[in-house]
């Protein structure tokens, strides 16, 4: 077993840790961080569940060495307010708004994904926002309001003068 | 998950001497196909040497003709990229099917090549593409086209030691590509099926042509009878033959699909034909377009 | 943002916030595998390679010499009998020395260990010694004359049957112009919820068993649990986390008796966690059903008989086998009135997974062999395929084949309608097939009926408690969000009937200890049984607040309202006719139109449009409802031409989120859904459910639309794109 020292960037705090060669970044962020946020839907890249965002791209946790983030910056759902001094993030409340949270498992890695898409792409059609999440499963909402949720987050990050990069 | 050790490369040579001391070990870069045949007890690797902070591996750039590609190209770079949208298509084509964008924005050319699914998207582009391989050891630089690489299904001809510096396509003027696939569903699907073709047009005739599949065989294939059936006909001549259905039936004797979990052999034999055809006729396109 | 009350929107019908959302957006909601305890030990459970053996002995000596392991455990040590099942106690927690594992994923033994690499390292050196047996991989095996038993304590595999007679089926046939005539059959599927089965357990210094777990019904684990481990149902605290998603899956026990068993076995607390692929090996499915349906119709279209056949997959153990049966039995018409009908229906053990409740719970399947039927009919008749629907569908007065006569409530001609209006209104027409290159684009209609609530006898009852003050309350109600919204629906409700803003109230967490049973989350039944329970006890606190006075002592608060519903009073199926007065109390209704578009040479199929029209009584929370029928739908769209968890030789193929093909956002159609408001007789305000209905017309409206694209009638669930080119003769 190999162990690795790593530095990186965890919700905008730096982390120090060490971590065995074959730790994924979703166990590291979930059991050594208690980051429990970032959920775990199949540990095997199938469902997205895990995701966060990885150097400012939307990224399945579970597929990421924990050793590869060394260097790195991560934002996890816990991360996603902290950027605005409102008490959620206008993506968060676009979420709530649309009607787009059912059982909310799949919650998390959809709101780091449309982060990361509205981040590079702050005015996406509706086919780019379904093709931004179509990693994502989600077995409650059929997807409907949740593309109606990316949409109204563009909106509001307009309006709101895009505060947050 | 099965622990390994993992030895991290910074740059080129650092992997060159990972290499040397462990020529067993399993390279590692994107890792979306590692940690899941790894956790599936599929990979038992010892020692796993980690490339993805090599940057020599990265990059796309044209020179003398050839497009070169690092191994460390995302399937979101090859899809994105200008250069390679135009002048290899099917490539761009194949990798924006790969999965989804998370997936591609981490998985990379070099792992799709060494992982060497018979699904593999890329490698039908490659096949068709006529894409040659360089790999890199201590004792130097070896090429082969990648058709001599994939061996059998998950199997390669990457020897201890070695690793994969670059994958090299042959770039030609009146030349166009194209390539579908066919899943089970719009995303995050391995192919039923998938089919890349290439030709070079001159003066009216199609002088050359490549059509490789995938999922169809132990490895992607090359479909030899169907390119010469089409090799050296003109242009007018492939087109009218097109209007009629199952004009490249000839292709079934190319392939040897068999029934798994995501679909029947049967359907397989049936279906390849179309695909395969809607790719030539797209590259056909594409050539006469000039793109 | 400002809550609908500071808008002056109205709460009731209008798409209040959920209550539980912001804990959901902010990553602050625990589910059961969030949760960590100081000491705790992590669990691991071996499961069977093998679909069908007897085990001769376990050897845990290697097992337990792993530095780490607290304890390898099995059956051999829980007290006899140790069995548990929702209707029938007939499944072990863990596999006994000369008992049976029946089911390829069947739990054989545990581990409870400091690590989870300790835990994973110790279930690969359990030793087992299996006598395979054979095994009996399909209905028609186990059927065989001379078959093996899946229980030996049964005289065969049938493990129900339920036939039922109604009119006169002869006549009916006699008095037909045209009969048709099917054979269907839909695959073991898999609910896929996203959150895979975990759970958390640790002793009280009160000597009880505490735990934390995602289920649909508290009160029944802890029952199952009791019998189980042979300890009084009072001993066992459950509270219930943050659910991830059930559809069904969750109303059967799956780590809820090991965890406690090990609890109370080790002394500490422990944690188990389902892999997915365990979760998709162990857990239950919905059963597959081989149905042949005769259909008998005159002239004008008009219904005369069906014969109907049902076989029901009932998988490895009861379950709730014997009550999908009887709900097969009393939904097999569909949304129609049809005057003469028999039905014979088995429900049959074999190696299959354990088949159990999952969202239609015994429906889905008859409805998609009766609207194939109807379709086919109207073509055999060179009838409108929505006209052919209009002059049968059920109303209020309309006999049912059960014999009950629907009272009110019925909006089935109502969604009908406004499906067809939604149709017209953008353009979809199943008379107008057409041609895009390769591509064939037709549409399809179907109707679908399911029942509200527990049926034939079962009282069906919740209780809630709602304590008052002046600006504030709180709603106490063992119910189960499973994300469908229900905890929103008490606070608007209560809220509503207080004059509170809807975020002065607050729906007490799920804990056996503080809130009163309310039944499962199933059979679309907690809207109206439990939103009958807090509307009145909503009323019942306004009540005793208002008689405080404008000024309340506060020592007299909070004022507390109470009450226990029971559900209008339903009736067995007489054994030989399978009639009953009234089967059911309630039924939701719906229609859905599919635009569907097939490629002639692979077969691919993509719904481009859906317009789904629902009957929900009253619409308390708009974006629930429309959650409910965009999220059903696309699930049922899965069933329809993705998903399928085949076996062979009773192994899984596979058990992967890759192998198994749930619809992605790129496989989601343009949804339209259309709220259908008639009022129930009886749910509160009007409302009944919606949870399951969503699901029942999609395979039967898809269907038909590929028909009307491609020329081909598929019988067999799912129509992928193998079996349409099969169909069309191209294989």
């Amino acid at each position: 077993m190999s162990l690795h020292a790593i530095k990186l960037k965890v919700n905008g705090c730096p982390v120090e840790a060490t971590v065995p060669g074959s730790m994924t970044l979703l166990r590291f962020l979930r059991d050594e961080l208690r980051l429990t946020g970032v959920k775990d839907g199949c540990a095997e890249g199938d469902c997205g569940a895990c995701t966060v965002i990885l150097d400012a791209k939307a990224t399945k946790s579970c597929l990421v060495l924990a050793a590869q983030a060394d260097g790195s910056e991560v934002t996890t759902i816990e991360g996603l307010a902290g950027e605005s001094d409102k008490a959620l993030h206008p993506i968060q409340e676009a979420f709530l708004e649309a009607g787009a949270v059912q059982c909310g498992y799949c919650t998390p890695g959809m709101l780091l994904t449309a982060k990361a898409l509205l981040d590079a792409n702050p005015h996406p059609t509706r086919d780019e926002a379904k093709v931004a999440i179509s990693g994502n499963l989600c077995r409650c909402t059929g997807y409907a309001k949740i593309v109606e949720a990316i949409l109204l987050a563009a909106v509001k990050l307009d309006s709101s003068g895009r505060g947050n990069a | 998950m099965r622990d390994f050790e993992l030895l991290v490369a910074q740059s080129r040579s650092r992997l060159l001497g990972h290499l040397a001391e462990h020529p067993e070990g399993k390279i590692v870069a994107g890792a979306t196909d590692f940690i899941p045949l790894v956790d599936a007890g599929k990979l038992r690797p010892k020692i796993a040497i980690d490339i993805s902070k090599v940057h020599e591996l990265e990059g796309i750039e044209e020179l003398a003709g050839v497009l070169r590609l690092g191994p460390l190209t995302t399937h979101a770079r090859a899809a994105e990229s200008s250069l390679v949208r135009e002048q290899a298509t099917a490539l761009a084509e194949a990798s924006a099917s790969v999965a989804d964008p998370s997936i591609r924005g981490r998985a990379t050319l070099g792992g799709n090549i060494c992982t060497s699914s018979p699904a593999g998207d890329s490698l039908p582009a490659f096949l068709a593409l006529g894409a040659e391989l360089t790999l890199a050891s201590a004792t130097g630089l070896r090429r082969l086209p990648i058709k001599d690489f994939l061996v059998g299904p998950g199997k390669n001809d990457l020897r201890q030691g070695e690793f994969l510096e670059r994958i090299d396509v042959p770039l030609s003027a009146s030349a166009g590509s194209a390539f579908y696939k066919l899943g089970r569903r719009k995303a995050m699907a391995i192919s039923v099926v998938n089919a890349a073709a290439w030709m070079r047009i001159e003066e009216g005739h199609i002088v050359d042509i490549r059509i490789a599949m995938g999922s169809v065989a132990p490895t992607p294939v090359r479909c030899y009878r169907a390119e010469e059936s089409i090799r050296g006909a003109t242009i007018i001549d492939l087109k009218r033959k097109a209007a009629d259905g199952e004009w490249l039936s000839v292709l079934r004797k190319d392939i040897s699909p068999i029934d798994d979990v995501r679909a029947g052999g049967a359907y397989r034999r049936q279906v390849a034909v179309s695909l395969a055809e809607r790719a030539v006729l797209r590259a056909l396109e594409r050539a006469e377009a000039g793109i | 943002m400002k809550s609908p009350s500071e808008t002056g929107e109205r709460l009731i019908g209008g798409r209040a916030i959920r209550v539980d959302g912001a804990d959901k957006v902010t990553g602050k909601a625990q589910y059961p595998a969030d949760l960590y305890r100081e000491g705790m030990l992590f669990a691991r459970v071996l499961r069977s390679p093998h679909p069908h053996a007897r085990i001769k002995a376990f050897d845990f000596s290697k097992a337990k010499s792993v530095p780490g392991v607290v304890g390898v455990f099995c059956g051999d040590n829980i007290p006899s009998p140790g069995l548990y099942g929702l209707n029938f106690a007939d499944q072990s927690p863990l596999a006994r020395t000369g008992g049976k594992v029946r089911y390829v994923g069947d739990a054989v033994a545990a581990v409870a260990a400091e690590s989870p690499e300790a835990a994973e390292e110790a279930l690969g050196l359990i030793s087992v010694e299996y006598e395979l047996l054979p095994v009996l991989q399909d209905i028609h095996s186990a059927l065989a004359p001379g078959a093996p038993l899946v229980h030996e304590n049964r005289p065969g595999n049938i493990f129900h049957s339920a036939r039922l007679r109604h009119g006169d089926i002869e006549a009916g046939f006699a008095a037909a112009k045209v009969i048709v005539e099917g054979t269907y059959r839909t695959p073991l599927v898999d609910h896929a919820v996203l959150q895979p089965e975990a759970g958390l357990a640790y002793m009280g210094d009160d000597g009880r068993v505490n735990l934390w777990v995602a289920t649909q019904w508290a009160d029944e684990d802890r029952r199952q649990i009791a019998e189980a481990l042979a300890i009084p149902k009072e001993m066992i605290h459950e509270v219930v986390t943050t659910i991830g998603g059930a559809f069904g899956r969750r109303e059967d026990i799956s780590v809820q008796i090991v965890l406690c068993f090990l609890a109370i076995k080790t002394g500490r607390p422990v944690k188990l966690v389902f892999s997915r692929t365990e979760s998709m090996l162990a857990c239950t499915k919905r059963h597959p059903f081989e149905m042949h349906y005769r259909v008998g119709a005159d002239k004008d279209g008009m219904l005369t008989a069906m014969q109907i056949e049902l076989l029901a997959d009932a998988g490895a153990y009861a379950s709730t086998s014997l009550v999908v049966l009887n709900t097969a039995v009393t939904l097999a018409t569909g949304a129609y009135e049809v005057p003469n009908v028999t039905v014979e229906a088995k429900a049959v053990h074999t190696n299959a997974p354990v088949t159990a409740a999952f969202r239609g719970f015994g429906s889905n399947q008859p409805n998609f062999a009766v609207e194939m039927m109807m379709s086919r009919l109207a073509e055999a008749l060179g009838m409108d395929s929505a006209e052919i629907r209009l002059r049968n569908i059920l109303k209020t007065g309309s006999v049912m084949h059960t014999g009950q006569k629907l009272e009110g409530g019925v909006g089935a001609l109502q969604s009908l309608e406004a499906g067809i209006a939604a149709a017209r209104e953008l353009g979809l027409d199943w008379n107008r097939p057409r041609a895009e290159g390769r591509k064939r684009i037709g549409v399809g209609i179907a109707c679908g009926c399911k029942n509200i609530g527990y049926s034939l006898g079962w009282d069906d009852h919740s209780d809630a408690i709602i304590e008052a003050w002046p600006d504030r309350a709180v709603v106490k109600i063992g119910v189960c969000d499973v994300g469908q919204g229900s905890n929103t629906i008490w606070a608007q409700i209560t809220a509503n009937e207080l004059g509170l803003p809807l975020g002065s109230v607050t729906v007490a967490r799920n804990d056996s200890d503080a809130v009163p049973d309310a039944g499962s989350s199933s059979a679309s039944r907690q809207t109206f049984v439990s939103g009958n329970a807090v509307l009145a006890a909503a009323r019942n606190a306004a009540e005793k607040l208002r008689s405080l006075g404008p000024e309340p002592e506060p020592g007299l608060l909070p004022a507390i309202g109470s009450y226990t519903y029971h559900a209008p009073t339903t009736y067995p199926l007489d054994p030989e006719t399978g009639q009953s007065a009234r089967p059911n109390y309630g039924y939701g209704f719906g229609c859905q139109i599919a635009e569907v578009e097939v490629d002639v040479d692979t077969g691919e199929t993509r719904v481009l449009r859906i317009i789904a029209a629902h009957d929900v009584g009253r619409a308390i929370n708009m974006a629930n409802i429309e959650g409910q029928i965009e999220g059903g739908y696309l699930m049922s769209q899965g069933y329809s031409i993705s998903e399928e968890y085949p076996l062979v030789d009773g192994k899984p193929r596979a058990a992967s989120l890759a192998a198994y093909i749930v619809p992605t956002s790129l496989d989601a159609p343009e949804i339209v859904p259309v709220v259908v408001e008639e009022p129930d007789l009886y749910g509160p305000m009007g409302a009944k459910g919606i949870g399951e209905m969503t699901m029942l017309p999609t395979p039967g409206a898809i269907g038909a639309a590929i028909h009307a694209a491609v020329g081909v009638w598929l019988d067999e669930l799912p129509m992928t794109p193998e079996r349409i080119l099969r169909a069309m003769g191209k294989l």
